[in-house]
């Protein structure tokens, strides 16, 4: 398990749909630095605040940007057959976990790394100070995930976000795997995690929320930040991450592994 | 090294069309096997049953006595070429193979280099693979296939896109693999190069697998 999962972590990370993902969300994140209004740390970083055009693009494009590292590997593999000389050396449950934790962590890099060097670009020229409950710029109050933490320790709060992040750039990168090599083309693989949130977001926010009224953040692709404009309460989070990562699982693994290859 | 592998009465529909059709043959270590047969009449699909690729809808495919898809997912040591070879377009023969090898890790960088040699190409060769001619890209396939000194050897088509030369070192390297002891199986639709290698010849029609004398073949 320890080789196949080194060589996959190797091609995962060594390929330059990879680079470019990660480029781009690098770029966004640099981009939020840049156009980002005056303020303490607390109010500005891109994960807290999204509120200018490298933060929207950062979270308007997420999914596709996580999926684009390796997701597409499976589907391609099996178009032109090179499983067939991995599967000759490595069991084909081995090859799935192997595959599979590949792409969760190219697609966890992927989206961590541009909201850490965001946070940290952002800590060299604003001001660290705590949030105020009584501060018009506070977001997060009572009822969002870790908001307490947010109010008393601001910078394990930022990295634990940058943690949750990751978590759902790797559950949802996974998600191509649901779909095997059954598209004719590799963007459809790429697309289709993003194609699902984003039909999720619409029909949740048609048939869930009432007019002017939204009690929860609920759309899986507006719970990667950490500053929405309803609640994410942590159960949220973690129920819709483990919604998916159990469809990854069960659905990949069938694709990978009991259906015929 | 020895091994023995025994397809009993397996039958293969694929979207209910009949692919093999209650096919029972016996293979052991130290022997050619080829399978000749026009396109499309399943010499393919009976490399992929063997190989653990497919199991059979009836029937059983044992490998030294333990059941293929039940007791293993794959033959234990097995090198395969099977259809056009594809490896990753971004790096070069020599990384492909490494990593390859680097799964099962039996064998060192110098064996594969010996190994790259052996079949004719060049291990400092800086060109991606997207770079490589067809019999290159042949050529690496079968590298893929021997380098790790497999007990099974699944050959489909080996001869494609290969010059006279090519063929002639192909032809070489099988004996040389059957010599070692490996148990051999290859796939083509030329008689000529079947008949000059296997010792045993089966003829594949319709998914039924008929075995054929080589020197009643030969004349």
């Amino acid at each position: 398990m320890q080789s196949i999962l080194r060589v996959e972590l190797w091609k995962a990370t060594h390929n330059i749909k990879f680079y470019i993902a990660l480029t781009a969300g690098v770029l966004f994140a640099v981009l939020d630095a840049i156009l980002t209004g005056n303020g303490p740390l607390y109010g500005v970083c891109m994960i807290v605040s999204p509120t200018n055009l490298g933060s929207a693009l950062f979270f308007f494009f997420w999914p596709i940007l996580v999926a684009l590292p390796y997701g597409w590997s499976f589907w391609k593999e099996k178009k032109d057959q090179s499983y067939i000389q991995i599967e000759a050396r490595v069991c084909r449950k081995e090859f799935f976990w192997a595959k599979f934790m590949a792409v969760f962590i190219s697609g966890g890099i992927v989206m961590s790394i541009p909201i850490l060097l965001n946070i940290l670009i952002l800590a060299l020229f604003h001001p660290y100070e705590m949030p105020h409950v009584l501060s018009g710029m506070n977001a997060l109050v009572n009822g969002y995930f870790l908001s307490s933490l947010y109010h008393s320790n601001l910078w394990l709060f930022l990295f634990i976000w940058c943690l949750v992040d990751f978590l759902w750039g790797g559950v949802i990168a996974c998600f191509c795997l649901v779909v095997g090599s059954k598209p004719t083309f590799q963007v459809m693989v790429i697309l289709t995690p993003y194609l699902v949130l984003l039909a999720l977001e619409i029909i949740l926010n048609t048939f869930l929320y009432g007019p002017n009224f939204t009690l929860y953040e609920v759309c899986p692709m507006e719970l990667a930040k950490a500053g929405t404009l309803s609640a994410n309460p942590g159960w949220i989070i973690f129920s819709e991450m483990g919604l998916f990562a159990a469809l990854d699982i069960g659905l990949g693994y069938w694709q990978v592994v009991k259906h015929e290859l | 090294m020895a091994m023995k592998i025994e397809i009993k009465d397996a039958t293969k529909y694929i979207r209910k069309a009949l692919i093999l059709n209650h096919v029972s043959v016996s293979l052991q270590s130290g022997k050619i096997y080829g399978l000749q047969g026009p396109n499309g009449s399943g010499k393919t699909m009976l490399l992929r049953l063997i190989s653990g690729l497919i199991k059979p809808t009836s029937g059983h495919v044992l490998i030294d006595d333990k059941e293929l898809g039940i007791d293993m997912d794959f033959p234990p040591s097995m090198g395969i070429l099977i259809e056009a070879p594809a490896f990753i377009d971004a790096y070069t023969g020599l990384r492909n193979l490494e990593l390859l090898a680097d799964i099962k890790q039996v064998i060192q960088k110098d064996q594969i280099i010996q190994t790259l040699q052996k079949i004719g190409l060049d291990p400092n060769d800086r060109r991606k693979y997207y770079k490589y001619s067809l019999g290159m890209k042949q050529r690496l396939g079968i590298a893929a296939a021997i380098m790790e000194q497999p007990a099974l050897l699944l050959l489909d088509e080996p001869t494609n896109a290969l010059d006279e030369v090519g063929v002639a070192l192909i032809c070489n390297i099988i004996l040389k693999e059957k010599e070692r002891g490996a148990l051999i199986v290859i796939a083509s639709h030329d008689g000529l190069f079947l008949r000059s290698l296997a010792d045993e010849l089966y003829y594949v029609t319709e998914g039924k697998v008929e075995k054929r004398n080589v020197c009643e073949e030969e004349s």
